[in-house]
C-alpha cells in the first residue's frame, strides 16, 4: 500500500536526530531490518545537516521532508529554500566541502549515494535546494 | 550525546556515548580539544563502543581531532568500532590515516610501542 508522511521543521540542529528518527519509523512499517534503518537514518541525517550548514548557514529558515512509499521503495525529499548550489556538480565531488574546516569530512553526498539506490540534487541559486533520494525494500 | 575522557600518560581517551552527528559535536568539539591542549596530550584513542549512531559529521569530528595530534607529533587510533561506524568510516577514506584496533588496550598498546612516549 502505498503511504505518504509531510514534515515541516525549524532548521536547527537538534533536529537532525528528529529527521532522521522520523525517516526510520516511517519505513519501518515496509523493512525494519536494522542496517536498512542504519542507511535511511545515515542519508537524512547528512541531507538536513547539509541544509542546516549550507543552505542556512546556521540561520533561520524551515526544512521541508516529504516521505512517500510503495511496495517496493521508499523516496524521501528534503528542501529548504536557503543559499542554493551553484555548482551541483562540484558539491557532489567526494572530498569537496564548500566550507573546509577541520571538522568537515566532505562525503555527505557522497554517502547519500552510496547508502540510497537512487540520488538527484536540484538547486536554484538563492532559491532552494531539494534532495530527492529512494531506496528499494528489498 | 555525552562525551567521557580518561587518559594513560600522553594518550587522550575520548568516549562519546550516544548519537554522533553535527548537533552534538557542535556541543562536544571544544570541550575535547580543551582537554588535549591543556595536558599537553600527544595521542588520541577514540573509544566508539558507545556510540548509536555517526553520520559524516562525526567523521570529521575525528578526522578534527587527528589534524590536532598529528601537529602534536602524534597518532590518533579508533576501538570498539560497530559495523555501521566502519562503514562509514571506510567510505570516508580515513582508515588510510587512521588505524582502527578491538579493544583501548590494544591501541595502548600499539600507541607506546616504538619509543613514541
Amino acid at each position: 500500500m502505498n503511504n505518504r508522511a509531510f514534515l515541516k521543521f525549524a532548521a536547527l540542529s537538534s533536529n537532525e536526530g528528529f529527521a532522521r528518527l522520523a525517516a526510520a519509523a516511517f519505513a519501518m512499517d515496509k523493512n525494519s531490518e536494522m542496517s536498512f534503518l542504519d542507511d535511511i537514518k545515515t542519508a537524512v541525517s547528512e541531507a538536513v545537516t547539509n541544509c542546516i550548514v549550507h543552505g542556512y548557514e546556521g540561520k533561520d529558515g524551515e526544512i521541508e521532508m516529504e516521505l512517500r512509499s510503495t511496495d517496493e521503495a521508499l523516496y524521501i525529499t528534503i528542501t529548504d529554500y536557503g543559499v542554493g548550489i551553484e555548482d551541483v556538480a562540484l558539491a557532489r565531488t567526494p572530498l569537496y566541502s564548500s566550507k573546509p574546516s577541520e571538522n568537515r569530512a566532505g562525503i555527505g553526498f557522497t554517502v547519500m549515494e552510496m547508502f540510497m539506490d537512487e540520488l538527484e540534487i536540484k538547486s536554484v541559486k538563492g532559491k532552494y535546494t531539494r534532495v530527492i533520494m529512494s531506496k528499494n525494500y528489498r | 550525546m555525552q562525551i567521557s575522557m580518561g587518559f594513560y600518560k600522553n594518550i587522550l581517551i575520548i568516549s562519546p556515548i550516544g548519537e554522533l552527528d553535527h548537533h552534538s559535536i557542535e556541543k562536544h568539539a571544544g570541550e575535547a580539544d580543551r582537554c588535549f591542549r591543556m595536558k599537553s596530550f600527544k595521542n588520541i584513542i577514540f573509544d566508539l563502543g558507545q556510540v548509536t549512531f555517526i553520520d559524516s559529521s562525526g567523521i570529521g569530528f575525528i578526522l578534527g581531532r587527528y589534524k590536532l595530534a598529528l601537529l602534536a607529533g602524534g597518532k590518533t587510533a579508533l576501538t570498539n568500532v560497530s559495523d555501521q561506524v566502519r562503514r562509514l568510516a571506510s567510505i570516508s577514506g580515513i582508515l588510510k590515516i587512521i588505524n582502527i584496533y578491538p579493544s583501548v588496550d590494544k591501541a595502548i598498546e600499539s600507541l607506546t610501542r616504538g619509543g613514541d612516549m
